[in-house]
């Protein structure tokens, strides 16, 4: 089912300021979707929750409904727990998700390996 | 039937053949000494069987793999003692003749199966490495990166071998690059920023097409994709380039100013020099960051750019820059950017029509409906 841009953005809105679970799944629904806008709303709005955001992909893996594309955004969140869930995803067996995880990895490897002053 | 299927062919036998990338027949034979090579290299890393099965199983197996026990490596070797057991020296193997080349293989695969040794198997990764079948070579190269230290030729191999048109390939390379873990900085280096390889000889000023945020897998800013082909078929005279330019897509800072590395290097590995660049959204970032690590652009096209003036482009390598955007685009309100490009450093080409929608403006019916085609101007 097609999510409509105004329950993206109201999703997006309510994950950042009150961190509703629904919320965040509604997110974790259309970035795994097919509509570029809706995927990029909803992407930056997970991203610029921060580690609410990483706690929520954890558990999506958990429960196996973490997608290619969600876990990439483990990139793009960052920190300790996010390079953890990355590498325990990475050393697993679903392919597509191993795959994403192996190229977030390489990606933040790329980032660490920028001069200091190119990598903030 | 959309696949090749492959048929496994014993070591043995595989490696008495020579496999080419322009041969169909051949593949099974290539695919079989990838299959080889690869299992020798986790028995060097002290890796358990992934097949392991039953001494009846074993018997109806078609592909037979020695025992590799004896194979796990107690430290890496010299790339001179890698070339100890054919009796000649790396630079020597670098000049030997294809049969020979071929003969060799054949005879230490045999050897291994009658007496596995570390020496042996290195040996193989290095004359495997100058296969020319791709698929053998990257997995030779991923072998020898376990039995010898990291080196240009199989970072070199790796490198190609990532780029091939043949997918098994591609991905086996992207594969083994991405087990590399470099661990000092004089390796990082070497590693990391890619070095040129797949360079093409022909210079070249043609248009580019690049992706948004979280877009990397759309196909409209592909060869075959909606706007790439209304692209080409509207301006001929800017000869598409026959690749687009594929980043992560991610959408930290961080990422975009290594994504942008990538790019510049991707521009001087494809022969262009001052292309036309076409960029929907942070695309557009990754394109202004690459100005300021030395990239040129002639016309610079942004679709739907969020305006951010931290990351606005080096201007004197940009030409002519023309900003195609719609009025409160959605996504760039969430992303916090600006919506109009405006600065007194140069002058911006702008195009705004149309409301909200931020991936209209990669859509060739936005761009009919806009006459947006002829705006590209010199």
């Amino acid at each position: 089912m097609k999510l409509s841009l105004f329950k993206v953005l109201l999703a997006g809105t309510t994950w950042r300021t009150l961190g509703l679970n629904d919320a965040g799944r509604t997110l974790l629904e259309a970035m795994s979707g097919s509509d570029e806008q809706e995927r990029m709303l909803a992407g930056m709005s997970l991203v610029k929750a921060g580690d609410r955001s990483t706690d929520l992909i954890k558990e999506a893996i958990a429960t196996n409904h973490a997608s290619p594309a969600v876990i990439r955004l483990l990139a793009d969140l960052g920190g300790p727990q996010a390079h953890s869930i990355l590498e325990e995803v990475a050393s697993g067996e679903q392919c597509e998700l191993k795959d994403a995880a192996e190229q977030s990895l390489n990606l933040l490897k790329r980032i660490d390996a920028l001069p200091p002053e190119d990598s903030t | 039937m959309s696949y090749e299927q492959l048929e496994p062919i014993d070591p043995r036998d595989a490696f008495t053949m020579t496999p080419r990338l322009d041969s169909e027949s051949s593949y099974s034979a290539a695919a079989s000494q990838a299959a080889m090579l690869l299992a020798l290299r986790n028995g060097v890393l002290g890796a358990e069987p992934q097949t392991a099965c039953t001494a009846a199983e074993k018997k109806r197996e078609k592909f037979i793999l020695p025992d590799m026990k004896p194979l796990r490596r107690a430290h890496r070797m010299k790339v001179s003692e890698a070339t100890d057991y054919l009796g000649i020296s790396a630079k020597e193997l670098q000049q030997e003749k294809e049969p020979r080349l071929q003969d060799e293989m054949a005879r230490i695969v045999h050897n291994v199966y009658e007496k596995p040794t570390i020496e042996a198997t290195a040996s193989l990764f290095e004359a495997a490495m100058y296969s020319q079948h791709p698929l053998v070579a990257v997995a030779a190269a991923a072998g020898a990166r376990e039995t010898t230290r990291l080196r240009k030729l199989i970072r070199t191999t790796l490198e190609q071998g990532s780029r091939s048109e043949d997918v098994l390939t591609a991905r086996l390379a992207q594969a083994a690059l991405s087990k590399i873990v470099p661990k000092d900085p004089i390796v990082r280096k070497c590693v990391i920023p890619q070095p040129k390889s797949r360079k093409r000889r022909r210079k070249s000023n043609t248009a580019v097409i690049t992706h948004g945020t979280f877009s990397s897998n759309n196909s409209w800013y592909q060869p075959g994709g909606q706007f790439y082909a209304a692209l080409d078929a509207n301006r001929p005279d800017l000869h598409v380039h026959d690749r687009s330019f594929k980043w992560t897509g991610a959408y930290s800072s961080s990422a975009r100013k290594a994504d942008a590395v990538l790019l510049n290097q991707w521009i001087g590995d494809q022969g262009l020099t001052t292309p036309d660049f076409f960029a929907h959204s942070h695309g557009g970032t990754v394109a202004h960051l690459a100005t300021k690590q030395g990239a040129h652009f002639n016309r610079l096209v942004l679709m739907s750019w969020p305006v951010h003036e931290q990351w606005f482009p080096n201007f004197a390598n940009v030409n002519k820059i023309v900003d195609i955007r719609v009025r409160w685009d959605l996504v760039i309100m969430i992303d916090g950017g600006d919506q109009r490009f405006r600065t007194n450093q140069f002058n911006i080409e702008e195009h705004r029509h149309g409301w909200f929608n931020h991936s209209a403006t990669h859509d060739p019916d936005y761009w009919d409906d806009h006459d947006l085609w002829a705006r590209i101007t010199a």
